[in-house]
C-alpha cells in the first residue's frame, strides 16, 4: 500500500536548530561545571565553564543579530494580543507560553553571559589583562550574585523545557527542533495555518 | 585584638593513634590537626585563621620514625626534618628526600619541624597569609596577579585564579621519588601516590592537600624503585637558609654508563603543587647526561611557563635548574 507524502511545513531553519543546540550543549556544560564542585565532584572546571560560557555568548550575538536584521523579531515578543489565546484563539508561530519561556531564557541567559564577561577580567582568562580593582568589592559581589541568579533561574528554566519537550503531545516541537519541520496537520491543531504571528 | 599572643582553643592531647583518629573525627573541620606548629602558630597568632580546637599529635610514638618498608621506606608523619636529613637509611637509600630535609627553613625549625607538617603546610603568598579575603581564603578575588601585585614568589604553571606555589622543600623530593601517602581517618586507611596529594586551586581552591576533615597524614611510604640512584636536589632562595624557595628541583635518575635510562624531574615553588616534567624526562630518556641535554630539558621544562608581572625571573631560573640537574651540576 502506498503512503501517502507527509506535508511538511518547516519550522526552523538550520541555522536556527543550530543555534539552539550549541546552546544548549553549552549551558549543560556551563551548570555541570560550575555546579557539579559545589556537590564535592573536584575537577579543573574553571577553563572548561569560561570557554563554554565564550561560545554561548558568541552563539547569542549571532542569534540577536540574526533576529533582529534576518528575521521577524516580534513574532517571539509577547504582545497582549497573545491574551486572545485565553478565549481560545490559535496562536501564530509561537504560542504566549514558547514567548514567555523564551524571554525567561532570553533574560537568564543574557543576565549570565554578561555577567560572566565582566567576572572574566578577574578570574584570569586570554582576553583581560587580570584586574579586579576595574569594580569594588562590591560590585563584584553583586556581578557574582546576578551571575549565580541568572545561573539558577536557567537551573529552573532547563527543567520545565526539557519536561514540556518530551511530553507526546509536544513531540512536534522537539522534532522541528532536530529537524526542522513539523506536519501542516501538527501545525494547524496548535498554530494559525500560514501565519508566523503578529508581526 | 592583640596580635602575636596565642588564642583561645581547646587543647587534645592523644597519646594513641586510634584515639586521634576518633577526636578528628568527632571534630571534624573544627580540629586542627597539629604536628610541631611551625605553620599553625603563625596563623594562629596572626589571627588570621582560628580553631575552636587543637589535636596536637606530637605525643603519638607511632607516628615517628624511620622503617623499612618493602625494600623502601616509611617514615612517620612526626619524624622530625632533622631525622630525616641525618637519617643512615634515608641517607644511604634516598639521599635527595635528605638532601631536601637539610635545606628547610633553618636548624631550629627542622629541628622541631615535623615531615607531615612540612608536606601540609599552608601556601605562602602574603596576601593570604595577611588575612584578605581572597579566593584561597574562602573570597571572590586574587590580589597577588593584578596590574600591581607583588607576585615575584608566585607561580608559573597551572595558575587557576590562585597564583600561590607550593612551600614544601620536601614535597618535591617525595613526588620525585615516587613515594605515597597513608592516611587514616575512621573509615579506615587509604594509599595516596605524592603526585596526587596535592591539589591545584582548579581542583580545589582551598586547600593544599587531598587531606579531608578527620583524615591524619600517619606516615610517607617510598617505594624501592629509586633507592641508591643518582640524585640531584638544589633550591634557589634570597637567602641560604631559613627562607623559601623561589625555585627548587628534586631529581632522581638511572644512567646506565653515560646515557640516562630513567628519571624523575620535580620543580618546586612554580605551581601549587609539585611540579613534575613528565616531557622532560620522556625527551631526555636515552640521552647522555651531559650539558647538552641539560640545555635542551631546560629549554623543553619551561614551555608553556605563563609568568606574571614580577616573576619572570623564574623561567630562567628554572631552566638553569633544569640543566644543572640533568648534568650534574
Amino acid at each position: 500500500m502506498a503512503t501517502e507524502p507527509l506535508d511538511k511545513v518547516q519550522r526552523h531553519a538550520g541555522i536556527d536548530r543550530l543555534f539552539h543546540w550549541v546552546t544548549a550543549a553549552t549551558m549543560v556544560v556551563l551548570l555541570a561545571t560550575s555546579l557539579l564542585p559545589i556537590i564535592g565532584i573536584r575537577f579543573a572546571w574553571v577553563d572548561l565553564h569560561w570557554m563554554a560560557g565564550v561560545l554561548l555568548t558568541v552563539a547569542i550575538v549571532l542569534h540577536i543579530v540574526r533576529a533582529t536584521f534576518w528575521q521577524q523579531l516580534m513574532v517571539i515578543v509577547p504582545r497582549p494580543a497573545d491574551l486572545a489565546e485565553f478565549s481560545g484563539a490559535r496562536p501564530g508561530k509561537y504560542s504566549l507560553p514558547q514567548k514567555l519561556m523564551h524571554l525567561a531564557w532570553a533574560l537568564a541567559v543574557v543576565a549570565a553571559a554578561v555577567t560572566g564577561v565582566l567576572l572574566m577580567i578577574k578570574a584570569g582568562t586570554p582576553f583581560f589583562v587580570r584586574n579586579p580593582y576595574v569594580f569594588t568589592l562590591g560590585t563584584w559581589g553583586y556581578l557574582t550574585l546576578l551571575h549565580d541568579l541568572a545561573a539558577l533561574l536557567s537551573v529552573f528554566l532547563i527543567m520545565v523545557h526539557v519536561y514540556f519537550g518530551l511530553l507526546p503531545e509536544k513531540r512536534a516541537y522537539l522534532r522541528s527542533m532536530a529537524k526542522g519541520w513539523m506536519t501542516r496537520a501538527e501545525l494547524r491543531a496548535h498554530h494559525r495555518d500560514g501565519e508566523r504571528g503578529p508581526p | 585584638m592583640p596580635k602575636d599572643m596565642m588564642p583561645h582553643f581547646d587543647l587534645y592531647q592523644p597519646d594513641s593513634l586510634d584515639a586521634a583518629v576518633d577526636l578528628a573525627a568527632r571534630l571534624g573541620p573544627d580540629g586542627w590537626l597539629l604536628g610541631a606548629g611551625q605553620d599553625s602558630y603563625d596563623w594562629f597568632k596572626n589571627r588570621t585563621k582560628r580553631t575552636p580546637a587543637v589535636i596536637e599529635l606530637a605525643g603519638i610514638a607511632a607516628l615517628k620514625g624511620v622503617r623499612e618498608h618493602e625494600g623502601g621506606l616509611e617514615i612517620g608523619a612526626l619524624t622530625t626534618l632533622t631525622e630525616i636529613e641525618n637519617d643512615p637509611l634515608v641517607q644511604a637509600k634516598f639521599q635527595l628526600l635528605a638532601q631536601a630535609a637539610g635545606r628547610v627553613a633553618s636548624p631550629q625549625i627542622r629541628n622541631a619541624g615535623t615531615f607531615g607538617g612540612n608536606l601540609c603546610q599552608d601556601t605562602r603568598c602574603w596576601y593570604y597569609r595577611y588575612g584578605v579575603d581572597c579566593y584561597r581564603a574562602g573570597g571572590n578575588m586574587c590580589y597577588a596577579d593584578t596590574p600591581e601585585g607583588q607576585n615575584r614568589e608566585h607561580a608559573i604553571f597551572g595558575a587557576s585564579r590562585c597564583v600561590a606555589v607550593q612551600p614544601s622543600d620536601t614535597a618535591n623530593a617525595v613526588v620525585a621519588l615516587e613515594g605515597s601517602m597513608v592516611i587514616r581517618s575512621a573509615k579506615g586507611e587509604r594509599i595516596v601516590p605524592a603526585s596526587e596529594f596535592f591539589v591545584g586551586p582548579a581542583l580545589n581552591i582551598k586547600r593544599m592537600t587531598v587531606l579531608e576533615p578527620g583524615e591524619i597524614l600517619v606516615a610517607v611510604r617510598i617505594p624501592a624503585k629509586w633507592a641508591g640512584a643518582t640524585f640531584y636536589f638544589e633550591k634557589v632562595a634570597d637567602r641560604a637558609v631559613w627562607d623559601f624557595a623561589l625555585v627548587s628541583i628534586a631529581a632522581a635518575f638511572r644512567v646506565d654508563g653515560e646515557r640516562i635510562t630513567e628519571s624523575s624531574l620535580v620543580c618546586g615553588a612554580v605551581e601549587c603543587v609539585p611540579h613534575r616534567l613528565k616531557a622532560v624526562e620522556a625527551a631526555i630518556k636515552g640521552s647522555p647526561k651531559n650539558d647538552e641535554t641539560g640545555e635542551r630539558a631546560g629549554k623543553l621544562a619551561v614551555s608553556g611557563a605563563t609568568p606574571l608581572n614580577f616573576n619572570h625571573f623564574k623561567i630562567p631560573l628554572m631552566e638553569n635548574l633544569v640543566r644543572r640537574a640533568i648534568r650534574g651540576a
